[in-house]
């Protein structure tokens, strides 16, 4: 019923461009029972959310089944996911540019990215990429939370780039998700976030 | 119905990028060295550790094209002086990887399906850079095969890489936007030709084909069923680097051997096939520790046009470096000098240039010639007598034809690489000097 509701969805956002205009009409076309249709979803909003994070889930269930998988490094297992995820955001391309197309903010801003966020954040919260903080648990627990935070933030501006990009198979999204995010775990491993805490305490005790 | 925002690609944002690309590149190659020179498992270590001279950091940060130029600026150690060179060099050897995930990805969009389906085993960690992708190892059957991945979006990137490029090199070398114009041009075409990987294989094939009959070469064997415009795959040859050949002391006879057959290699191309293996770094050279050579990387191919073949070359003959009034000529052909151009100018520069040709056809003037450093030193030592020449510091027009740039780098590389193997080997011409003079009513 799910990936019913959801693949119907789709289908009306691309021919209509646009939600339609009830919950009563859409299940009515689909020929199911409102009530069927809020077991699934609360309204178009979390369809839409789901959308995003079901691609996450997929692509992640595919890449994480492979034996080579295993054999990756935590920063490399996240690079793969995130190939596939956008391998497989393919599939939802014209929905997405509809969607989206006239979105100038960042897209973690939006409201439907959450689902999405909340499973990276929990695929990461497995990995543990190595983040050696400062030392102080308290605080490293924000700055963990400040790397998943960094790490989305990076996705959702592939995101954006890709929505934009007219490269042949979208491979300066490839270049573009390569780079980003070395440049991201260079970050991390460099212990800039340590680098940056131990300026600010600088800054605050010279600038009082 | 749709319409897209545009990539952003002002030159400020491109170039904010590229920095960006250039910091992460170079961390990587720190710790990629680091790495290795902890690990100790890599004996090129000690070479690899040599390796931080500024310009060169700035020029192997911008990876791609950038590198390539690279690459190829350190073949010309007739323009830049020789520490440069030598650090240059080093691009040749390694850049940093691409991620495995990336390598399998480009490897599945490319050719439709998993490297790990194509092959029994791929090892997406790389084996070696190329300049504009890298290769990895894999088997199949109990073959081996080596496998170069294009990094994606390289030929796009080209263009824009080779601007940023550009006045780095118009300042390493005191030439103006102008003058290095044509020469950009021909360097940018080679470049997008590198990135045609069908090209490759099919220059491969032909050259491996035509040199069949030569001894002591060999070429690894392309695999077209297996391969794409962005996956090429061929045979996994081994054998070692000149520098890592010359360690294990090989007797003087063995070096004119390998000497010999890479001579005679490039003389059959430039004379023969008028097409020419054009990236004659020394990671393309694999000595075999038996007197044979392997040649790869046929990315990189010269096609020397005959209107600049029968001008050009006829310089390195001594009937015509006899022959005043065919020099003036051939200079002109070849835009040295122009007809507009003063006497002044023009007595100067012709006769700068034939005391260059005049040195560097000496190995032609006698059946056997033996390459060595001074001999190489006498060209640097000219190289740069010339280029003290105010009208070739500063031309006020382009001079040389663009044709003459991979030639000459060509050469440049083979003689440099018969300086190290100091070998002494048969150079006496082949018929191709008989057929220039008949060309010139000369016999």
């Amino acid at each position: 019923m799910k990936a019913k509701i959801i693949e119907n969805y789709i289908l009306h956002y691309n021919r209509n461009g646009k939600m339609p205009v009830s919950i009563f009409e859409f299940c009515e076309n689909l020929q199911i029972t409102e009530s069927q249709f809020y077991d699934e979803f609360s309204d178009f909003d979390s369809i839409e959310a789901e959308i995003l994070a079901q691609v996450w889930s997929d692509s992640l269930q595919k890449v994480s089944s492979q034996d080579y998988y295993l054999e990756l490094s935590q920063q490399e297992k996240l690079l793969s996911v995130v190939y596939a995820f956008f391998e497989n955001l393919k599939n939802y391309r014209s929905y997405l540019l509809l969607k989206y197309k006239d979105w100038k903010n960042p897209m973690q801003s939006i409201e439907t990215m959450n689902a999405l966020k909340n499973r990276f954040f929990e695929y990461l919260d497995g990995l543990k990429i190595e983040n050696t903080g400062i030392g102080i648990p308290q605080v490293d627990k924000y700055l963990d939370k400040g790397m998943h935070h960094g790490l989305f933030t990076n996705l959702a501006f592939v995101m954006n780039f890709w929505l934009n990009d007219k490269s042949k198979g979208f491979e300066k999204t490839d270049a573009c998700i390569e780079k980003s995010f070395s440049l991201s775990f260079e970050l991390i491993s460099n212990n800039a976030i340590q680098k940056a805490f131990d300026f600010g305490k600088f800054l605050l005790a010279e600038l009082k | 119905m749709k319409t897209q925002d545009k990539i952003p690609s002002t030159k400020l944002e491109r170039a904010v990028k590229l920095v960006g690309t250039g910091a992460k590149i170079g961390g990587n190659y720190l710790k990629y060295y680091a790495k290795k020179s902890i690990t100790g498992n890599d004996d090129k270590s000690e070479l690899h550790h040599s390796n931080a001279e500024d310009i060169y950091d700035s020029l192997s940060n911008l990876k791609g094209s950038a590198l390539k130029v690279a690459q190829m600026l350190s073949m010309d150690k007739n323009i830049l002086p020789r520490a440069y060179s030598e650090k240059f060099a080093l691009s040749q050897y390694s850049a940093p990887p691409m991620s495995p995930p990336l390598v399998l990805k480009v490897f599945q969009s490319a050719t439709g399906k998993s490297a790990f389906d194509a092959f029994d085993q791929f090892d997406p960690k790389s084996l070696a850079a190329a300049s504009i992708g890298q290769v990895h190892l894999a088997s199949k059957d109990g073959k081996q095969y080596a496998v170069k991945i294009q990094y994606p979006g390289i030929s796009d990137s080209i263009q824009s890489d080779l601007r940023m490029v550009k006045p780095i090199a118009n300042a390493m070398f005191g030439l103006s936007e102008k003058e290095m114009k044509k020469y950009f041009q021909e360097v940018e075409e080679k470049l997008i030709e590198e990135t045609d990987y069908h090209l490759e294989l099919k220059r491969g094939q032909e050259i491996a084909e035509a040199c069949v009959h030569l001894e002591n070469i060999y070429f690894p064997k392309y695999y077209p069923e297996l391969s794409s415009g962005k996956v090429l795959v061929m045979d996994h040859i081994r054998g070692q680097h000149l520098k890592e050949f010359l360690v294990t002391n090989p007797s003087q006879d063995e070096k004119n051997v390998v000497a010999q057959a890479l001579w005679d290699f490039y003389e059959f191309q430039l004379h023969k096939l008028k097409s020419i293996h054009a990236d004659p770094h020394p990671g393309n050279f694999l000595f075999d520790g038996n007197g044979k050579v392997g040649i790869i990387d046929f990315g990189c191919i010269k096609v020397v046009p005959e209107d600049f073949y029968v001008n050009y070359f006829p310089l390195l003959i001594d009937e015509v470096q006899n022959n005043p009034k065919l020099i003036g000529k051939l200079m002109k052909e070849i835009e040295i000098i122009f007809p507009a151009d003063s006497q002044e100018i023009i007595d100067e520069l012709s006769a700068a240039f034939l005391k260059m040709t005049t040195l560097l056809s000496r190995p032609f003037k006698s059946e056997k010639f033996q390459f060595t450093d001074d001999f190489l030193d006498e060209v640097y030592a000219i190289g740069e007598e010339i280029y003290k020449i105010p009208e070739v510091k500063k031309p006020t027009q382009p001079r040389g034809s663009k044709h003459a740039l991979y030639v000459n780098r060509t050469y440049f590389g083979i003689y440099s690489i018969m300086a190290d193997l100091n070998a002494e080997i048969n150079t006496k011409p082949g018929d191709w000097k008989n057929e220039l003079l008949k060309h010139h009513n000369l016999l």
